[in-house]
C-alpha cells in the first residue's frame, strides 16, 4: 500500500516537471517567434510553480524586447537573488538598468561596499557552512592533538577565521536587512504624490525601473524613498513592485 | 548771451531730419499679458500726442512721454518717446498699423508692426471668464465660504473620462488671516479633479454689502463611474480671526464724542481657528456611459472637440525609410487621451511611437493645442495623398467622430517593401530580435529556489548560536583533557621538585658538615636527574648508566655516596663546599645531557 502512494507521488511529480517543461519550451518558442507578450505570459504563469532562474531570466528578456524596462529590471533582479554570480543576469541587467537610463546610486564605500558583493542569501549560507564548519574544526583540533604538538594551533588559527567569517557575514546581513523593501517602479512613469491619495499633489514622477524601498502601505499607496533619500512620497501600489514579493 | 547760445544750439539741432521710430519690446504676447510699444521721435518735436489706430481686439492704454535732451560731441539731439501697453484677450495676429505723425510741421510716416498673441495657460476656460452671479451668504459663514460652477454647455450630463471646466472660489471676509491646510479635493470617489491651477488668482469683491477677499482656482472636473453622483469640493484651512466680543479694554475713541468705535475692534484679540470650507449644497451630476456601438477602431478615449490646425509630411519618400510626421491638433477636451493621429490608410505605413507636446490653453487645460510627431515608413510606392485621421467622442453631440485631416500629396519612390499579397498570406515567421545582444534563452527550466535569504527563517540564528556553544564546549574539553592526562610533564615537573629537594638537604648538610648526609642528598639528586633523562626508576639508576658521562666529579659523588652507604661508616670526605660545586656542575651537566636527548 505504501509503495503504491510513493508510486501514484513519484507520478505526480514526473507530469508536474513534463507539463512545466513543456510550457517553458512552448514560451521560449512564442519568443523566438518575436511574441513577446505570449512567451511572458507563459513565463509568468510559470512562475506561480515557484521561482526560477531560467524563468525569471528569459520573462526579463521578454519585458526588454516590450521595451518594458521596468518590469525587466524586476525579473532580472529577482533571478540574482537566486543566482546573484551569474554574469548573464548581470549582463542583461545593465543592458536594462541602460536603456531605461537608470544608473544605480552607489550604496556608500567601506563595510556598505564589502556587503553589497554578495547577496543576503550568500551571506546567510556563508555564515551557516563556517558556523557548522567551526566545531568541526574544534573536534578536529581535540581530536588530533597527541599526533603532532602543531596540531592545537593550527586548529585554533583555523577556528578564529572560520569565527571571523561567521561574524563579517551576520554583521554584512545586518547592515543589508531592509532590503526586503527594495522595490523597482513599473509605471511609465510613476506618479510621487505628497499624500495618499488620487488628488493628493504631485511631487515628482519616478522613470520605470528605478529601484526605491518601499514603506508602509495605506489606502492603496505605498511611501516610498529614492535615492537615498531624495525623492519621498506616495506611489500607487500597481506602480510600483518588491523585489522580494510578499 | 545764454539764451542766445542756447537758441543757436536748438537751431542746429532742428537743421537734422526728424526720425520716428515705432519699437515693439515683444512680437508675441499670451493673451491677458502686454507688450510695450515706443514710438521714438529723434531731433523734432510733435504738435500733439501719437495716435494708434484703433485695431479689433487690440487694446493700447498710453503709459506716458518723455524728452530727453543730449549734447554729443557739440552736436545737440533730442528725443522723444510716447509708450503705450498693446495686448489682447483674443488670441491672434494682429497689425499696428503705420502712423503718420507731424513733426515740426513735417508728415513722417512709421512702418506697421506685428503682434501675435497666444493662448494663455493662465487664462480661465472660455465660458467663465464674465462677471458671475452674487453668491447667497449665510449668517453662518463667519469664517468664508466656498462656490463652484462647471461649465456644461447645454447638457446636464457628462461622460466618465470627460473634463468638465471647473471653477472654485473662496470668499474670506476682509481682515481674516488664513493658511491653506490642504489642496482642494472632490468630496466622495465619483469625481476627481485635474489640472488644478498652481496659483489661485487673488480679487476683492463686494457681497451684499460685505467686503471679501477672494481666492479662485480653475481646474477640470472628470467622472470616474457612471451613475448620479453629488459634485462638491471641500479645504481645510486655518483662519485667524478678531474676536470682538471679548472683554476689551476702554478706548478713548470709544467716547460718543467721536461717534462711537472709531477703532473697531482694533485693539480685539486675534483667534485662530482649524475649518474645512465646503462648497456647500452638491450639486448632482449625471454621469452617462460611453455609447458601445459605433465606436471608431482607433477611439482612444478622447472626448471633447478636436480638429487638425496643422500637418507635415515630407514630399519625396522611399519605401522602407523613415520619415518624420508632425501633427498638431486643436481644441477642448482631455488632451491627456488624445493618440497620435496615423495615416489613414494604415496597411501602407508603418508607423513608430513617437512624441507628443501639449501647450494648455487656459488654466484649466481644457483648451489648448497638442502637437504630435513620430516616424512611419512607406510600404507602398507611388503617388500619394497622405491623410492623417484620429476619433474622439463629441460629449456635445453624444456621438464619435473621425476627423481627416486635409491631404498632403507625397511621392513615394522605390519598390513595395512587404507587398500586400505577402501581408496577407504571411505567416509568423522566426524573428531575430533587434536591439542589444542580451544573453540568450535559457533551455533548462532548472529547479525553483527561494528568494528569501536562509538568514529570514527561523531556525537560523538559532542554530548559528548552537555551533558556536559547540565549538565552544569542544574548546573547553580539549583543554581540560590536555592538562589531565599529562603524565610525563608532571612526572618531570615532580622530578624537578625532588632534585630542588634533594639540593636543599645537601646544602644543609655542607653547612652542618656532614659528610654522609651531603653525599646521599648529592646521590638522590644526580639519580633523579638521570632517571629523567633515561627513563628508568631514580632507584635503579647505577655507577654504569653515567658511564657516559664525560663528568668525574658526578662519578666521584656517586662512588663517595656508595662508599659512605656500604661502609656505614663516616669518614674525612675533604672539602664539601668543593663536592657541593661539582654536585651543581654534575646536575646541570645531565640537565643539559637531558634536553639534547
Amino acid at each position: 500500500m505504501k509503495s503504491l502512494f510513493f508510486a501514484i507521488l513519484g507520478w505526480v511529480c514526473l507530469m508536474g516537471v513534463t507539463l512545466g517543461k513543456d510550457r517553458f519550451a512552448s514560451a521560449s518558442e512564442h519568443y523566438e517567434a518575436g511574441d513577446f507578450k505570449a512567451a511572458a505570459e507563459e513565463y509568468e504563469s510559470l512562475l506561480e510553480d515557484g521561482p526560477r532562474v531560467s524563468v525569471l531570466q528569459n520573462l526579463g528578456s521578454c519585458y526588454f524586447r516590450m521595451e518594458d524596462y521596468g518590469r525587466a529590471i524586476l525579473a532580472f533582479e529577482r533571478a540574482l537573488l537566486l543566482d546573484s554570480g551569474d554574469p548573464d543576469l548581470r549582463a542583461n541587467l545593465k543592458l536594462a538598468q541602460d536603456a531605461a537610463a537608470i544608473f544605480p546610486v552607489d550604496g556608500g564605500g567601506g563595510w556598505k561596499s564589502l556587503a553589497s558583493r554578495f547577496s543576503r542569501k550568500q551571506w546567510a549560507l556563508l555564515a551557516l557552512t563556517f558556523a557548522v564548519l567551526c566545531p568541526l574544526v574544534v573536534l578536529g583540533g581535540v581530536l588530533l592533538r597527541k599526533k603532532a604538538s602543531t596540531v592545537p594551533y593550527a586548529a585554533g588559527a583555523v577556528s578564529g577565521v572560520v569565527v571571523l567569517v561567521v561574524m563579517i557575514s551576520i554583521y554584512a546581513l545586518r547592515i543589508r536587512k531592509d532590503e526586503s523593501g527594495r522595490a523597482v517602479v513599473i509605471g511609465n512613469p510613476a506618479t510621487v504624490r505628497i499624500s495618499p491619495f488620487d488628488s493628493a499633489e504631485e511631487r515628482a514622477s519616478l522613470a520605470s525601473g528605478r529601484e526605491v524601498m518601499v514603506g508602509k502601505e495605506e489606502r492603496g499607496y505605498f511611501w516610498v524613498t529614492s535615492e537615498n533619500g531624495g525623492t519621498e512620497g506616495w506611489i500607487s501600489v500597481g506602480e510600483v513592485e518588491r523585489i522580494i514579493p510578499e | 548771451m545764454r539764451k542766445i547760445f542756447t537758441w543757436l544750439i536748438l537751431f542746429i539741432g532742428t537743421l537734422h531730419a526728424a526720425e520716428v521710430t515705432l519699437d515693439l519690446s515683444e512680437e508675441t504676447v499670451e493673451a491677458g499679458a502686454g507688450a510695450v510699444l515706443t514710438v521714438r521721435i529723434k531731433g523734432g518735436s510733435l504738435d500733439a500726442q501719437p495716435e494708434i489706430p484703433a485695431v479689433k481686439d487690440l487694446v493700447v492704454n498710453a503709459r506716458g512721454s518723455g524728452t530727453q535732451m543730449s549734447i554729443t560731441n557739440g552736436q545737440f539731439s533730442r528725443t522723444t518717446t510716447y509708450t503705450y501697453v498693446v495686448g489682447s484677450h483674443v488670441p491672434g495676429e494682429y497689425e499696428i498699423p503705420s502712423i503718420t505723425l507731424k513733426v515740426d510741421g513735417e508728415e513722417v510716416t512709421t512702418v506697421p508692426r506685428k503682434l501675435t498673441v497666444t493662448p494663455s495657460a493662465n487664462a480661465p476656460p472660455a465660458g467663465m471668464a464674465g462677471d458671475d452671479e452674487e453668491p447667497e451668504v449665510s449668517e453662518e459663514d463667519e469664517y468664508g465660504f466656498m462656490t463652484f460652477e462647471h461649465l456644461l454647455t447645454g447638457r446636464e450630463h457628462v461622460y466618465p473620462g470627460e473634463i468638465a471646466p471647473v471653477r472654485i472660489r473662496a470668499f474670506f471676509p476682509s481682515g481674516v488671516r488664513i493658511q491653506q491646510l490642504s489642496q482642494l479635493r472632490p468630496e466622495g470617489d465619483s469625481f476627481t479633479l485635474h489640472n488644478l491651477s498652481d496659483q489661485a488668482q487673488q480679487s476683492t469683491e463686494v457681497v451684499k454689502g460685505k467686503r471679501y477677499t477672494v481666492l479662485t482656482w480653475f481646474g477640470g472636473l472628470s467622472a470616474t463611474k457612471a451613475g448620479t453622483y453629488p459634485a462638491s469640493f471641500s479645504m481645510d484651512l486655518q483662519v485667524a480671526v478678531r474676536d470682538r466680543s471679548a472683554n476689551q479694554p476702554p478706548s478713548p475713541f470709544d467716547d460718543p464724542f467721536f461717534g462711537g468705535s472709531m477703532m473697531g475692534g482694533f485693539f480685539a484679540p486675534m483667534i485662530q481657528k482649524e475649518v474645512t470650507l465646503s462648497t456647500g449644497d452638491p450639486v448632482e451630476i449625471e454621469v452617462r456611459e460611453l455609447p458601445k456601438e459605433g465606436v471608431p477602431e482607433d477611439f482612444t478615449g478622447a472626448i471633447g472637440s478636436f480638429d487638425f490646425s496643422a500637418i507635415k509630411v515630407p514630399n519625396s519618400l522611399t519605401t522602407g525609410e523613415p520619415c518624420r510626421i508632425e501633427a498638431r491638433v486643436e481644441g477642448k477636451g482631455n488632451f491627456a487621451l488624445l493618440k497620435a493621429p496615423h495615416p489613414s490608410s494604415p496597411t501602407e505605413w508603418k508607423v513608430y511611437d513617437g512624441n507628443d507636446q501639449f501647450v494648455a490653453g487656459d488654466a484649466a487645460s481644457f483648451s489648448g493645442a497638442k502637437v504630435f510627431q513620430y516616424n512611419a515608413v512607406p510600404l507602398v510606392p507611388g503617388e500619394r495623398e497622405v491623410k492623417l485621421s484620429f476619433s474622439y467622442f463629441d460629449p456635445d453631440a453624444g456621438s464619435y467622430k473621425s476627423v481627416e485631416s486635409s491631404g498632403e500629396k507625397v511621392v513615394i519612390s522605390g519598390e513595395a517593401a512587404v507587398p500586400d499579397e505577402i501581408v496577407e498570406a504571411k505567416e509568423p515567421e522566426k524573428q531575430e530580435p533587434e536591439g542589444p545582444e542580451l544573453a540568450p534563452l535559457r533551455s533548462e527550466l532548472g529547479a525553483t529556489g527561494s528568494y528569501l535569504p536562509l538568514s529570514d527563517r527561523g531556525w537560523f540564528f538559532p542554530v548559528i548560536g548552537s555551533c558556536g556553544l559547540c565549538a565552544l564546549g569542544l574548546f573547553g574539553y580539549g583543554l581540560w583533557s590536555s592538562r589531565g592526562i599529562d603524565v610525563a610533564k608532571q612526572a618531570r615537573l615532580a622530578g624537578d621538585l625532588a632534585v630542588q629537594d634533594a639540593l636543599k638537604a645537601a646544602d644543609r648538610a655542607v653547612m652542618a658538615g656532614d659528610g654522609v648526609g651531603f653525599f646521599l642528598a648529592a646521590r638522590e639528586a644526580l639519580r633523579i636527574r638521570v632517571a629523567q633523562r633515561s627513563g628508568v626508576s631514580a632507584e635503579a639508576v647505577t655507577l654504569a648508566d653515567l658511564k657516559e658521562s664525560a663528568d668525574e666529579d658526578v662519578v666521584g659523588i656517586l662512588k663517595e655516596a656508595d662508599r659512605l652507604d656500604y661502609s656505614g661508616r663516616a669518614r674525612s670526605v675533604g672539602d664539601l663546599e668543593a663536592w657541593r660545586k661539582a654536585l651543581d656542575r654534575g646536575v646541570v651537566q645531565l640537565n643539559e645531557g637531558g634536553k639534547k636527548a
